[in-house]
């Protein structure tokens, strides 16, 4: 009955040395305000210079979402008072953005849809408060302030939660894909705000909401729902939506209204007067288009079509360099069954990955021991099982995968005839299970298999047990 | 005194006929005799001038020569200096240490220029007669019950009675021209652009630009040299080469000016103004000038556009001003919203709150189309009007200000009068264009200026054209009480 | 046409756009101010709706005096912060932090 509608801003930290417009460091990390240089403090008298490598990377993002790029684009002063915005303003852009009119398309349950993005432009990041360090005080420190970010700024295109979360992590890996942003969520340097609203299919868009603090994927699936569910309740009751911004409160999986923007403030856009049009010619986005790694989405094309993935798969495989990295690697050492390799990556390595918290550019197995196992499953020299329990070895003890083949003698046994003997041996011993199966209990046939896994240690070729199996039981 | 002008001083000290320390002294004390009539200091920097002073003296007793070295300067209190307090004329900034020199400061410091002190000044650049200063007004030479004209009132006066021989000033809707002209002496605004805003406190940023008071033409051309250029941190600042304006001045050449006088500039003025403008004329004409007539159509919407846009930008540059992490803080603040509201209205004075409120009201949802857009539209229309004359006419003549200087107090509540007396400057603001003052005449004892524009970076026209007049008149070498 | 033409124009600065205002700006205005300074801003919009006649159709806004572009600068951290001596204002610091009172969310 209802249908909901959301648009995301998400603001990416640059990954540049230094500020969007000062030369002061951007590392994380140091101690209060030694990075905050006379002209990220509003010092009487200074002004800003900008930073070519963030006008860089705000191209190469562009570029990478279809975008225009702006010829001509003009930075603009957003003018509010704030402790952590120390000049009273925030040099940000408004009308004429550097990027805009680009899009974005997702894969959600086999279908893909094109999300529109409107803009993305550059803007200075403000510096940061701290309420909980003195009584009654509220401490400032601006070594953030004046880092530079990009806004991107989708169409209302979104239909539910789930599309939400998809777009942002495509977004998520194009920048970091890019190299443009390490996008770390906790941290603060990928965040996203979510504008969520709800309305009867045809009319027009509802009352919107923006949704602040968000810093995880889940959580932001969880915002969403959340705001929905209130924005419901509240029409169906006769009410109407209040368009306020609301802090997302994790513990408690609500939203709650900001007390501090409650009063409509009045931004006062106008073009800031210290900086100039910045001018990109054709020939720069050229050059740039030319030096664009290949993305996310052209990689998983290309994995579906030169390795058969299936799409699903290909999309996780490409999102991220270290995996899309680690996969090829893998490829470039075996010969078939690509599939077979990715469904192997994906859920024995990634899965090790996640269970230990960590991205698979750390994972203790390298991409050569993986490609091994591949080969060792497709020669039938060892089963998939097998090769899970060498994976976890080699996982925990940092040993290569070779070393625990020949140390514990690891090898399926894939002769017919010794597993028929072995299988007569189990047949035997349990005749009453024989003849209820032959009477139609057809799951009794793992239990035979597991039966003889286990005289094995689990070395059965599980193929080749399961002919002698059905010639010992079907006769056939 | 033997050593009146920049360029008699420079060579004294090159020849060792005066050592800097002397000659420094010999100011100080004018100054300090003269503080407490005129007010045209709010900060002696005297320790840091006499060590200044004896370490040019110790480079020159080794033959080393720096282009201003030992030329005394007076400073306006809107340059940060470093270490040293920078008030902007304003009760906000009354506690501030700048941490660092503006790049003009270093510049004229690295020219081997010695600070005497900053100048009194209009509260954050805003006025026209420097009563809005927090720290009392200043008063003309010429008649101390008669203001200097502002905002750089305090650098005019210091020039004008000959207590300091060059200074530094900024000029955003004519705020050195004007004194200039009142203060009988010569007021240069250079393009916009042509020097670096770098370190000088922001009041309406496309427009502000630094520039200089002298006594005469070739001072100002000599100064001119060693503060232009580019500042690579300053983004609005020219790549442009920087000529040597003294050289161009000097240089004997056949060039004949015209000279473009525009209605506008002229129609409303009063009889003895009038006169005084037109003699000026004639030593021009004498000199082999040609003068046109010339109509500048929308200059007359100059002053309404620049109430636009100055109290718009100024709206935001004075921000950062909030009481957090420099300038006066408001002990009686409970809240964040308190400390800001309290911090910013003791800080501020009168007229710097009246602008701030029509700039947010300029800027404002709903009143931006209609205000500032409108206002920046318009100057290009008044920046079109120059462009044309350009192309008939090498520079553009009138008086400086509609009159004399008035008395201290006496356009005080009436702001638009005050507005108005600018009337003939701030359209070379709106359209980024130099230009002088010098001095013309006077009536009743009072001084009046003339006023040179040039096109855009062509201020050696504007110099020499003023060096040639200087050569044929004396009213440059007047000097009040004598 | 002066702008004293335009005395009969609309007063606007009333007590309630003037608050507005000075909530925006961060000023307080005692109410004792209130009618002078309204007078004053009226007399100010008055001189201000000269501009309104110009016949600005075909212009675009003048943003800079100038026409060039904005230079950009390398991507180069400076390593030159000095925090004692931007902070000399000791009275609005602790432990290299601004102290402000409490914001609350």
């Amino acid at each position: 009955m209802w249908e909901t509608v959301i648009g995301l801003e998400i603001h990416v930290q640059l990954a540049t040395k230094s500020k969007l417009f000062s030369s002061s460091s951007t590392c994380f990390g140091s101690e209060q305000n030694t990075q905050a240089s006379i002209i990220d403090l509003a010092m009487p008298g200074v002004l800003p210079v900008l930073n070519r490598n963030a006008v860089d990377m705000a191209i190469r993002f562009g570029l990478s979402v279809d975008a225009k790029i702006a010829n001509k684009s003009i930075f603009a002063r957003k003018n509010y008072f704030y402790p952590d915005l120390p000049k009273g303003y925030q040099i940000s852009q408004y009308e004429l953005p550097i990027v805009h009119d680009g899009k974005l398309e997702i894969m959600l349950d086999g279908s893909t849809k094109a999300i529109g993005i409107t803009r993305a432009h550059l803007e200075e990041d403000a510096g940061k408060s701290i309420h909980d360090l003195y009584d009654g005080k509220s401490a400032i420190d601006l070594n953030r302030a004046g880092t530079p970010l990009i806004e991107i700024v989708s169409e209302p295109d979104m239909r539910s939660a789930k599309e939400a979360v998809v777009y942002l992590k495509k977004i998520h890996s194009i920048v970091r894909c890019l190299g443009i942003s390490d996008g770390n969520m906790e941290e603060g340097s990928f965040r996203c705000d979510a504008n969520v609203s709800i309305r009867k299919p045809g009319e027009e868009y509802g009352i919107r909401a923006e949704i602040k603090n968000i810093n995880s994927f889940k959580f932001v699936e969880n915002a969403i729902n959340y705001e929905v569910d209130r924005q419901q309740e509240i029409l169906e009751s006769g009410g109407s939506v209040k368009q306020e911004t609301r802090l997302y409160d994790p513990k408690k999986n609500e939203t709650r209204p900001m007390r501090s923007k409650e009063e409509a403030n009045d931004y006062r856009y106008f073009p800031d007067p210290d900086l100039l049009p910045v001018e990109i010619t054709r020939q720069q986005i050229e050059d740039i288009q030319l030096s664009l790694p290949e993305l996310p989405d052209a990689k998983m094309k290309r994995f579906m079509s030169d390795y058969s993935l299936k799409a699903d798969d290909a999309e996780i495989l490409s999102s991220s360099t270290a995996l899309s990295n680690y996969f090829e690697n893998c490829i470039k050492h075996v010969s078939a069954e690509y599939q077979l390799l990715a469904n192997f990556i994906l859920s024995e390595v990634i899965g090790l990955c996640n269970k230990k918290n960590i991205d698979v550019s750390e994972a203790p197995v390298d991409y050569k021991d993986i490609a091994n196992l591949h080969n060792y499953i497709n020669e039938g020299k060892i089963s998939i099982k097998q090769a899970k329990d060498i994976l976890q070895d080699a996982w925990d003890n940092g040993s290569k995968v070779d070393e625990i083949i020949s140390e514990k003698n690891i090898e399926q046994i894939s002769n017919p005839n010794l597993l028929e003997d072995v299988a007569k041996k189990i047949l035997e011993k349990h005749q009453k299970e024989v003849q209820d199966y032959k009477n139609g209990k057809d799951k009794l046939l793992g239990f035979f298999v597991g039966q003889i896994m286990k005289e094995t240690k689990g070395q059965a070729n599980p193929k080749i047990l399961n002919q002698v199996l059905n010639k010992l039981l079907k006769g056939e | 005194m033997t050593y009146a002008s920049v360029k008699q001083i420079l060579t004294g000290i090159k020849n060792k006929d005066i050592s800097a320390s002397e000659l420094t002294m010999e100011y100080l004390n004018r100054i300090k005799k003269s503080q407490s009539d005129l007010n045209c200091f709010i900060t002696l920097t005297e320790d840091t001038a006499l060590e200044a002073a004896r370490k040019v003296d110790k480079d020159i007793s080794k033959n080393i020569f720096k282009p201003l070295s030992g030329l005394p300067i007076a400073q306006k209190d809107i340059f940060c200096t470093k270490n040293i307090k920078t008030s902007c004329g304003s009760k906000m900034l009354d506690n501030f240490i700048s941490p660092y020199d503006a790049t003009v400061i270093e510049k004229l410091n690295d020219a081997g220029t010695v600070m005497l002190g900053k100048t009194n000044m209009d509260e954050f650049a805003m006025g026209s007669s420097n009563e809005t200063s927090f720290y009392g007004p200043v008063r003309n030479p010429w008649n101390h019950d008669y203001v200097p004209g502002g905002s750089s009132g305090g650098s005019a006066s210091a020039v004008a009675a000959r207590i300091s021989p060059c200074s530094t000033g900024t000029d955003t809707g004519g705020s050195i021209r004007q004194p200039a002209s009142l203060c009988g002496i010569c007021g240069l605004k250079p393009t916009y652009g042509r020097v670096s805003r770098f370190g000088m406190i922001a009041f309406a940023s496309s427009l502000d630009q630094a520039g200089l008071f002298t006594t005469d033409a070739l001072d100002a051309a000599i100064l001119l040299k060693e503060i232009s250029g580019h500042d690579k941190k300053d983004s609005t600042s020219s790549q442009r080469d920087v000529p040597d304006y003294y050289n161009y001045c000097i240089t004997e050449d056949k060039k004949k000016f015209t000279i473009g006088i525009p209605e506008e500039f002229v129609k409303e003025l009063n009889d003895d103004v009038k006169n005084t403008f037109y003699d000026a004329v004639k030593v021009l004409e004498k000199l082999g000038c040609e003068i046109k007539k010339i109509n500048l159509k929308y200059t007359g919407l100059g002053v309404s556009a620049y109430q636009v846009v100055a109290p718009a930008e100024c709206s935001s540059n004075l921000s950062r001003f909030d009481g957090v992490r420099f300038g006066h803080r408001s002990n009686n603040s409970s809240s964040l919203e308190e400390l800001y509201r309290e911090s910013r209205s003791e800080g501020f004075g009168k007229e710097v709150k009246r602008r701030i409120l029509v700039g947010t009201y300029a800027l404002s949802a709903g009143y931006y189309d209609a205000y500032y857009l409108k206002a920046q539209k318009v100057r290009n229309l008044i920046a079109q009007d120059f462009e044309n004359a350009f192309k008939e006419v090498d520079l553009i003549l009138g008086p400086t200000t509609p009159d004399i200087a008035f008395k201290i107090g006496e356009k005080m509540n009436d702001p638009i009068a005050m507005y108005l007396s600018d009337v003939y400057t701030v359209s070379t603001n709106l359209a980024g264009l130099p230009a002088m003052s010098i001095p013309m005449g006077f009536k009743n004892k009072m001084p009046l200026g003339l006023q040179i524009i040039g096109n855009h970076f062509d201020e050696e026209n504007i110099l020499k054209i003023s060096y040639l007049f200087q050569r044929e008149t004396e009213w440059h070498i007047k000097e009040p009480g004598k | 046409m002066t702008w004293k033409d335009l005395l009969h124009l609309e007063d606007i600065m009333d007590k309630s756009t003037i608050n507005k205002l000075a909530y925006l700006s961060k000023l307080s205005i005692p109410d004792s101010d209130i009618k002078e300074l309204s007078q004053n801003l009226d007399n100010i919009l008055k001189l201000i709706s000269e501009i309104d006649a110009a016949p600005t159709d075909k212009m675009d806004p003048m943003a800079h005096p100038l026409d060039f572009s904005q230079p950009l600068r390398e991507d180069i951290s400076a390593n030159n912060i000095n925090r004692e001596r931007n902070q000399n204002d000791t009275s609005k610091t602790k432990d290299g932090y601004y102290i402000v009172p409490k914001i609350l969310d």
